[in-house]
């Protein structure tokens, strides 16, 4: 799939951009005193970001022909 | 190599504005260098973590809106470096008994009455030193939370008011009158004998990370 400038769209991008909002808002609650999270927590929950930027995030094509 | 004057000439390549990703980097730092140029001049207290947290949502908004639109691997960095700096500074806080608040270096604080009394007393990393005996304390329990992350707080307390102290330090030494503690985990605790009596109670909430804490 391809924009407007040609490139293809992005879905590692747009994974990121997700996880990154969410990491950001989780942060933002618990600056807030919304939560508390414990470092066993934190750690937990941003593993299993990086495990949804890996698992969703678009292939790149391999450079061999 | 020969000047050749009939060869074509090369096209000239228009200037490009800055990409989204160079305006939000930009507007980023500018933000932040803001806030900490004002931290420093002691105009304003800085809350990091909610800035940074904020700064890494409109990272992750700009990185999912540019998917396929530019490229975007600069802004994507400085998206996770945030998150790490975030989560350290986050581990910290919950490693050591100390909040990340207040400024580096060395603070003293008098207040002269009740009305210049704040509720909070933080430092990052120096020596933080407050000075409570010029204060008149109402009727009731007042509490003032003091903290260090590194290094050093000293309270000084006033004679006419009843006392009572939680303290605690991830590793260091906690001194509460006469009464000391050291090593890890160190988590001491005083009451004036007729505490729970008093007319005007003072209860200290101190905290440290690392380094010495100690009530006068």
């Amino acid at each position: 799939m391809t924009n407007d400038n040609g490139r293809p769209f992005d879905r590692a991008a747009l994974v990121a951009g997700i996880v990154f909002i969410f990491f950001g808002l989780m942060f933002l609650l618990e600056a807030l005193g919304a939560f508390d999270l414990n470092p066993g927590q934190l750690w937990a929950i941003l593993l299993i970001g990086l495990g949804v930027a890996v698992l969703f995030g678009e292939r790149r094509p391999s450079s061999r022909a | 190599m020969s000047y050749d004057p009939f060869a074509p000439e090369s096209p000239v390549k228009e200037p490009r504005g800055p990409s989204v990703a160079q305006i939000t980097l930009g507007a980023i730092l500018i933000v932040l260098g803001a806030a900490w140029l004002l931290a420093a001049l002691d105009i304003a207290t800085i809350p990091w973590r909610g800035l940074l947290a904020a700064a890494l949502i409109v990272v992750g908004l700009v990185v999912a809106a540019m998917a396929g639109r530019e490229r975007h691997g600069g802004i994507m960095a400085i998206g996770v470096i945030l998150t790490i700096v975030l989560a350290l500074a986050s581990t910290a806080e919950g490693i050591l008994d100390a909040p990340l608040a207040g400024g580096i270096g060395e603070r003293d604080f008098a207040p002269r009455s009740f009305d210049d009394l704040e509720s909070e007393y933080r430092l990052l990393i120096g020596d933080l030193d407050v000075d409570l005996q010029s204060v008149t304390f109402p009727a009731g329990e007042t509490t003032v939370q003091v903290s260090v992350m590194i290094g050093q707080a000293i309270v000084h307390t006033p004679d006419e008011v009843a006392v009572a102290v939680d303290a605690k330090v991830t590793g260091g030494e906690v001194v509460l009158f006469d009464q000391s503690q050291n090593g890890f985990d160190v988590d001491a605790t005083y009451a004036d004998a007729e505490y729970a009596a008093a007319t005007n109670r003072l209860r200290l909430e101190i905290t440290g990370g690392f380094g010495r804490l100690e009530v006068e």
